[in-house]
């Protein structure tokens, strides 16, 4: 069983985390009975790993996972490592083969036609403009040079 | 998409379009044969009533179409149990041979019964000949699929023939028709075929030829297609090869569309004369003027041209180039575009036919849908009444000419004791003003006019005031096309509720659109007005089709007459009346509600108020049972009324089109759109959506997408489907849930 500390970076609900190791692979030795999704390990005390936040355990099985994890000390001068596995990081490459309908994404770049809530606009209030259409024959007119229409009885009816 | 392989096998063993060494391997350029879709059992057997796919099913023809009108084929009676239609699909066929030319007619046997694999019945075709790979049991009757619609141009051709019957040719129809070849109406007046050959090339964008397909060919059409199948067995041309004149440049009876015409002013086709020529059915029907030939071709669904050059060298949107219809069910009707129309027909994009949509097993919408709307403009109507077109000096010299009116003709006369049947006489009315019916000022430079001016007549009187005859006709003032341009990238914010649109049209006043409507497409205004009644109505067109009415005045009425002073004089006493029943009657009703209480069951007196004075909407019967609520209302409306009737001012104000010259005469599209202090930037066609950038990477932008997640990037917050994924039970609620909040991808 091994492992290797590291730093992270990255708020806990990223899929592929920023994480800088801070140790070489060292082998640990589980504490007590553990689990494999919420282990404690104990080794000797190392004051490089005082500071990880993160660990990848290789398990004798071969398999391996991250983990989120919290350093501290015992009496006898050891370091327990209290470890929770992170799912989003250990199974990132089965979740990123998996289905998924899509309700928000910063990958669109600009906001679509699906109403947005969240948008910071003032739907109520509002600007204004105009486009003009202008009449093609420009044959109207509002000066004096315009028209009459003169309906009357008489003369040869118009067809 | 490319043909099924499955059916039509490698496509490097498929035929070349021409008869010209391929210049591409390109599998769009070549034609899968149909042998290979049969070629033995191996490659499977078609299933009755099953088509293949979009290759040879790219469109439909409809039963109104021009095509599924057409009679039987020649000779044979379309009932006759041999032609089993099960199974057969709707495509275009032909012998495809690449070497020779056939040398002796060639009859189909439609009654092979040595089919043992059942194929004969799917396309009626024969399998006898031994120039083929065995197991090739369709080796004469290859369907094109795959057709690349712009290498493939159906050009119309006639064969004729001379009176005798003994000078066969071929010629393209518009060659024949114009007498711009060898062959004419003239020399040669039997139309003895009509079809169409296909004329293509296998290189993109070149210049098409004639394709190497001989004889033989034929469009098969599926036995569950929405059309009357029967009617179409025409194209079926089997003994038209028993002549002598064969060319490499024709798919005999595909589209075999008439057949032997007497005359060219008559060819076969359903309707028309019946008789009978060697024993053989033969329908005729008038030529006309060809249209109905275009539209059978047209229901093919495919690119067509009656130019040779057109079709040879013409580019899809030539002028000369036509293209078929095909609906929203993949439906042809026989409808066709022209010219640069055609680029609006999915034929032009596609690559090949596979490219269509239609499913034949689909069900149909049997509704007719149309993107454009046609106007009647109505004209030469007949009229009692003359009208003269004036200028403003011509309308102040017509009122001096009304005063000297009566003395010039009474002093003509010399009569002064029977002044008044003179006038009567002249004028059929005591008054000569009484003889204009009316005056109206129109804000136009010219009302469209006919003749020279000439002096005007009242009656039987001519006056010295002169001016144009006009006909009774609406014209159509038009207005420049605008598009409707989305402000904020064609999101939801370009929709309503966020934008409204406004559409300010002269002398209609302003109508409210859907932006949902109208956004992204081409809005157009058209302008009808009706010169004699004044009145117009604007047509508001969305890329065609109209959307939108709305109605208006445009003229303003001058007063001429004593009739029209009477008139506002009664709609004034009208109004007053009415403002003083309904005000009675107000007063009265609480002592009317009294009464019913008590339950008197007496109506009580009723008060009739007359009719209201504006555009003639009556007041109604103000009665005892009314409750006071509406009495007061029938009050107000009353005193508004009476407040409103103004001489000239409510006859020129009943439409406002005095207001509406008072803005200018174009129409304008008032847009009202979300205001946003982190979009910058909304004027098209950029579209800066500014501090959003930052929004968008924390809160991402809604969407309604579905992939897998691979392939989104960025903030993302959706349904996931774990699947595959080796976690506890609890671990994948956990990642659930984090999905659905939100995941950094």
């Amino acid at each position: 069983m091994t492992a290797q500390f590291y730093i992270n970076t990255s708020p806990t609900d990223t899929l592929d985390k920023n994480i800088t190791a801070i140790s070489p692979i060292i082998t640990v030795v589980p504490y007590e009975i553990t689990s494999i999704t919420r282990p404690v390990l104990i080794l000797d005390y190392n004051s490089d790993y005082i500071d990880a936040n993160y660990i990848r355990i290789t398990w004798d099985n071969g398999m391996s996972y991250h983990y989120y994890c919290t350093v501290a000390t015992n009496n006898g001068g050891q370091l327990i490592v209290t470890c929770e596995r992170d799912p989003l990081m250990s199974f990132k490459d089965a979740i990123k083969n998996c289905d998924i309908t899509v309700t928000r994404n910063a990958g669109i770049g600009a906001p679509t036609i699906y109403p947005d809530s969240k948008l910071p606009v003032y739907p109520n209030k509002k600007n204004i403009t105009s486009i003009v259409m202008p009449e093609t024959s420009s044959s109207f007119t509002g000066d004096g040079d315009t028209c009459y229409l003169l309906t009357c009885i008489g003369g040869e009816p118009t067809e | 998409m490319l043909p099924n392989s499955v059916f039509y096998g490698n496509p490097e063993d498929w035929l070349n379009a021409t008869t010209k060494p391929h210049a591409s391997d390109d599998a769009a350029n070549k034609i899968p044969p149909y042998s290979t879709i049969n070629g033995g059992i191996a490659s499977g057997k078609l299933s009755v009533n099953t088509p293949l796919d979009n290759s040879i099913c790219y469109a439909g023809i409809a039963d109104d179409s021009p095509i599924a009108q057409l009679y039987c084929i020649d000779g044979v009676d379309y009932n006759n149990p041999l032609f089993d239609y099960s199974g057969i699909i709707n495509f275009l066929w032909g012998y495809v041979d690449t070497t020779t030319q056939l040398t002796t007619g060639r009859q189909i046997n439609l009654n092979d019964l040595s089919d043992t694999n059942e194929t004969d019945k799917y396309f009626l075709v024969p399998q006898s000949q031994s120039d083929y790979p065995a197991g090739n049991v369709h080796r004469y009757f290859t369907p094109y699929v795959s057709i690349v619609p712009r290498n493939f141009v159906l050009l119309i051709y006639i064969e004729c023939d001379t009176e005798q019957f003994n000078d066969r040719r071929a010629s393209s129809l518009d060659d024949y028709i114009n007498n711009t070849f060898n062959f004419s109406p003239q020399t040669h007046p039997n139309i003895t075929s009509i079809l169409v050959a296909p004329v293509g090339s296998n290189t993109l964008d070149n210049y098409r030829s004639f394709m190497a397909i001989n004889n033989n060919g034929g469009i098969a059409l599926a036995y569950n297609a929405p059309y009357d199948l029967p009617q179409l067995s025409g194209i079926f041309d089997y003994w038209a090869n028993a002549g002598n004149v064969k060319t490499t440049a024709r798919i005999w009876g595909a589209p075999n569309i008439y057949y032997y015409a007497n005359y060219y002013q008559y060819v076969k086709g359903k309707g028309g004369t019946f008789n009978t020529d060697n024993g053989k059915l033969t329908y005729y029907k008038p030529y006309g003027n060809g249209e109905w030939i275009l539209r059978c071709v047209a229901s093919l669904g495919l690119f067509f041209a009656v130019k040779r050059t057109t079709a040879y060298t013409g580019a899809l949107d030539d002028a000369n180039m036509y293209c078929g219809v095909i609906d929203d069910n993949g439906l042809c009707h026989g409808d066709y575009t022209r010219g640069t129309d055609n680029r609006n027909q999915p034929q032009y994009t596609w690559t090949t036919t596979n490219d269509s949509t239609y499913d034949p097993t689909a069900p149909i919408d049997p509704n007719t849908y149309s993107n454009t709307t046609a106007f009647n403009f109505i004209g030469g109507l007949s009229s009692m009444l003359k009208r003269y077109v004036l200028d403003a000096r011509a309308v102040e010299s017509l009122g001096g000419d009304l005063f000297k009116i009566g003395d010039d003709i009474v002093t003509g006369a010399g009569n002064y004791v029977d002044y008044d049947n003179i006038i009567l006489n002249n004028f059929l009315t005591n008054n000569p003003i009484n003889a204009i019916v009316s005056l109206k000022k129109y804000p136009v430079k010219t009302i469209p006019h006919t003749g020279s001016r000439h002096p005007l007549k009242l009656g039987k009187v001519q006056i010295a005031t002169t001016g144009f005859d006009m006909p009774y006709s609406s014209f159509m003032h038009l207005f420049k096309p605008i598009k409707v341009f989305p402000r904020f990238g064609n999101s939801f914010l370009d929709y309503a509720p966020y934008t409204t649109l406004d559409l300010y049209i002269p002398f209609c006043g302003t109508i409210q659109l859907d932006p949902n409507d109208v956004m992204g497409h081409t809005l157009d205004v058209q302008l009808l007005i009706d010169y004699t009644t004044g009145n117009c109505d604007a047509f508001v067109s969305c890329d065609n089709l109209v959307i939108e009415t709305a109605s208006g005045i445009i003229a303003i009425d001058i007063p001429v007459t004593g009739t029209e002073s009477a008139t506002v004089d009664s709609q004034l006493s009208h109004a007053i009346l009415s403002s003083k029943s309904a005000t009675a009657a107000r007063k009265l009703s609480p002592i009317t509600g009294l009464m019913k209480t008590a339950g008197a069951g007496v109506a009580g007196a009723r008060l009739a108020g007359p009719a209201g004075a504006i555009g003639g909407a009556g007041i109604g019967l103000i009665s005892a049972e009314q409750s006071a609520f509406s009495n007061k209302l029938s009050s107000t409306m009353a005193d508004y009324d009476l407040q409103h009737t103004q001489a000239p001012l409510k006859m020129i104000s009943a439409a406002s089109p005095v207001g509406g010259w008072a803005i200018d005469f174009n129409c304008r599209l008032i847009i009202s759109y979300p205001s946003s202090d982190v979009i910058t930037d909304t004027r098209p066609p950029s579209f800066d959506i500014g501090a959003l950038e930052n929004f968008g990477k924390v809160n991402g932008y809604a969407c309604l997408q579905t992939g897998k997640v691979s392939t989104f990037s960025g903030f993302t917050v959706g349904k996931i489907v774990l699947d595959g994924v080796p976690c506890t039970e609890e671990e994948r609620a956990d990642i659930t849930r984090q999905f659905a909040s939100g995941v950094f991808l």
